[in-house]
């Protein structure tokens, strides 16, 4: 099964998709600092990350670039609470493979990330 | 007779001669100086004298030579027997002379005296004239002046005339009673009365409130003014305009209060353009809070949502907490579609514009209705435009106004059933492209009127909606540079009866031929720049 990062400010967010991806027998890293998930992409290889755009410190999108920069085959889907043609736009032209509004359903959730996972 | 008697009996009867001559010339002179002026005292007394003088010469003449005459005749007897006559004749005379020429100074005093007279009488006159002159001037004078005054008078009461006539506030007159003695054009087309006789109006009927009335009296005999007063005042249709209401009043020469005169200013348009402005600051500001609450509710939401679905997976689907698990996502779901709408109020959610045809989007709607209109005996009418210009905007969103537009327009007939038309049409002159839902409903009342684009404001039960379809409707259009307006009861069809129905009417503006390249671009960076800023 699958490596996932998942990086969400908001810790009860993460723990939610970690405990429903577990269930689909991916192994999920939680990180809620956007440093500590780049330093872990440093050293671990990685197969899919989902990134919220709205972080303590810096964008989504700027996270995803640097792990994409390190980990080009790496797979990433995006999430927002705030849709925008422009953040989406940006998502795509980054790498990322899904661009999601939150907040998302469960089975949605698992569809595209076993879509993103086949690709 | 002797000789040396000759020459003086010669000279005797030629100086007699000469005596009467002489004396009848002078008499014709004094005649002609008295002819010339017949009032002249001294040629008067001349005159007079000069006819004594020559009856004296004649006497004296005649009887010196008829002496003469008898003496150089020898007929001495007869002289001597003639002689005192003629002696006598000439005294007579001698002495009417004398005494013309005595009273000559009496004569000149009196003469003096009616010249005095004359004189002051003649100063006298002068003065009158002098006078007279005056006076007339003076007439002549006050003539002018009153003309004059004539004049600023008529100007000044052209002028208020003219401020009657042609104010476009309301001017009036009422007497104690309050009847209205007078009032302009302006005010009668202001309460509606301008086509017909005036009637007689009176305060008592044309205030809508009683206690305004009252207030407007009580002041107006306390301060002997009133100053902008707010009044709604009743048209003859029975509707209301509000106004603004200045009166003095108008006393007599006892302090007796006679009446009043006052200006109106009609501030319906004005109230109304307040109210709008209010409700279009209030729309704004709910929608700002709006869409923070929405941004802060969609992430625990979400969370919420995510562990009721996780723990579905926990138990058998027929187990009492599988239910229980059932409700709170359904109800999850609840909250995020209406935070989602809140969203789309606030236009915080992404645009895209593109060219739009109305009509398409009215036909998609109409496709995806009909089959639930029809369930409620809702058939629908379309009268759609031909060659409807394209617009520029979202075809998602406007698919959206027109369903909740049709959906409203379901609500209102469900009971009932009947038609509902779907019309578009397109104004040249504005450039603009209507499309208009209308129903055979119920009818919005007036007093929920201004409230029914409000978030969360709805007419249905429980459940039924969230009182955001009209609210989100409003946003869009207004993104769209366009409006919704509401005509309830409507003219429906082309009978002119008003039916309780309503009519949505949605107007957005064309996508011009020339600027059609230009302002496409303009109107996609507009929206970016409201998704950057949201």
């Amino acid at each position: 099964m699958a490596e996932i990062l998942i990086l969400d400010d908001v810790f009860d967010a993460v723990v939610l998709l970690k405990k429903i991806l577990s269930r689909q027998g991916h192994t999920v890293h939680t990180f809620t600092e956007e440093e500590d998930a780049i330093k872990y992409g440093y050293k671990h290889h990685i197969d899919l990350a989902i990134l919220d755009i709205k972080l303590k410190k810096m964008s989504g999108i700027d996270v995803l670039a640097e792990l994409k920069r390190l980990q080009p085959e790496m797979k990433a889907i995006i999430l927002t609470g705030y849709p925008t043609v422009e953040t989406a736009r940006d998502a795509l032209s980054f790498g990322a493979n899904e661009y999601c509004v939150k907040p998302i359903d469960k089975k949605e959730l698992e569809a595209k990330v076993e879509k993103v996972l086949q690709l | 007779m002797e000789m040396y008697m000759l020459p003086s009996v010669i000279t005797d009867i030629i100086g007699s001669q000469l005596m009467i001559v002489l004396s009848f010339l002078s008499l014709r002179y004094t005649f002609l100086l008295i002819r010339r002026e017949p009032d002249n005292f001294l040629w008067g007394f001349l005159h007079y004298f000069c006819i004594a003088l020559a009856i004296f010469a004649i006497s004296r003449a005649v009887g010196h030579m008829v002496k003469q005459a008898l003496l150089i005749s020898d007929q001495k007897e007869i002289w001597k027997m003639i002689s005192p006559f003629s002696g006598g004749i000439n005294t007579l005379l001698m002495i009417s002379v004398s005494a013309v020429t005595i009273y000559y100074h009496k004569g000149v005093e009196g003469y003096r005296a009616i010249q005095k007279k004359a004189e002051s009488l003649r100063h006298a006159n002068r003065n009158l004239e002098k006078a007279t002159t005056t006076m007339k001037e003076m007439n002549l004078h006050l003539e002018e002046m009153v003309e004059s005054r004539t004049q600023d008078l008529a100007l000044s009461e052209e002028k208020f005339r003219n401020f009657f006539h042609n104010s476009k506030d309301m001017v009036f007159f009422i007497d104690k009673e309050g009847a209205i003695l007078d009032m302009n054009k302006a005010g009668l087309e202001m309460l509606d009365y301008s086509k017909e006789k005036p009637p007689r109006l009176s305060l008592n009927h044309l205030f809508a409130n009683i206690n305004d009335l009252e207030d407007f009296q009580n002041t107006l005999s306390s301060q002997k003014f009133v100053e902008d007063f707010e009044a709604e005042l009743i048209k003859k249709d029975g509707s209301i305009i509000y106004t603004l209401l200045s009166a003095t009043g108008i006393y007599d020469e006892n302090d007796e209060y006679v009446g009043c005169e006052g200006i109106a200013k009609d501030l319906t348009r004005l109230k109304t353009m307040t109210a709008q402005m209010i409700s279009t600051e209030k729309m704004a500001s709910v929608g700002q809070m709006a869409a923070g609450v929405a941004h802060e509710i969609n992430t625990p939401l979400g969370i919420i949502l995510g562990y009721s679905q996780l723990m579905k997976d926990d138990f058998p689907e027929n187990s009492e907490e599988y239910e229980n698990l059932v409700v709170v996502e359904r109800q999850s779901h609840a909250c995020r579609k209406i935070v989602a709408d809140l969203l789309k109020f606030s236009r915080q959610s992404g645009s895209s514009a593109q060219e739009v045809n109305i009509n398409e989007i009215l036909t998609d709607v109409i496709a995806i209705t009909e089959h639930n209109l029809h369930l409620d005996h809702i058939d629908i009418e379309h009268c759609l435009a031909e060659d409807l210009p394209v617009i520029a905007g979202d075809e998602e969103k406007l698919r959206q106004v027109f369903v909740n537009l049709i959906n409203n327009a379901q609500h209102a007939m469900e009971d009932e059933g009947g038609v509902l038309t779907v019309r578009t049409s397109f104004s040249k002159e504005e450039q603009m492209v209507t499309a208009s839902i209308i129903d055979m409903g119920t009818g919005i009342d007036e007093k929920i009127r201004s409230r029914i684009f409000d978030p969360f404001f709805t007419t249905k039960s429980v459940g039924k909606g969230t009182g955001l379809g009209l609210s989100v409707s409003y946003g869009i259009i207004k993104d769209h540079n366009g409006t919704i307006t509401i005509e309830s009861p409507v003219m429906y069809k082309n009978s002119c009866q008003l039916t309780p129905g309503t009519a949505m009417h949605v107007r957005l503006p064309v996508l011009g031929q020339d600027d059609n390249r230009e302002s496409t671009p303009a109107t996609n960076n507009q929206l970016l720049e409201k998704d950057k800023n949201g």
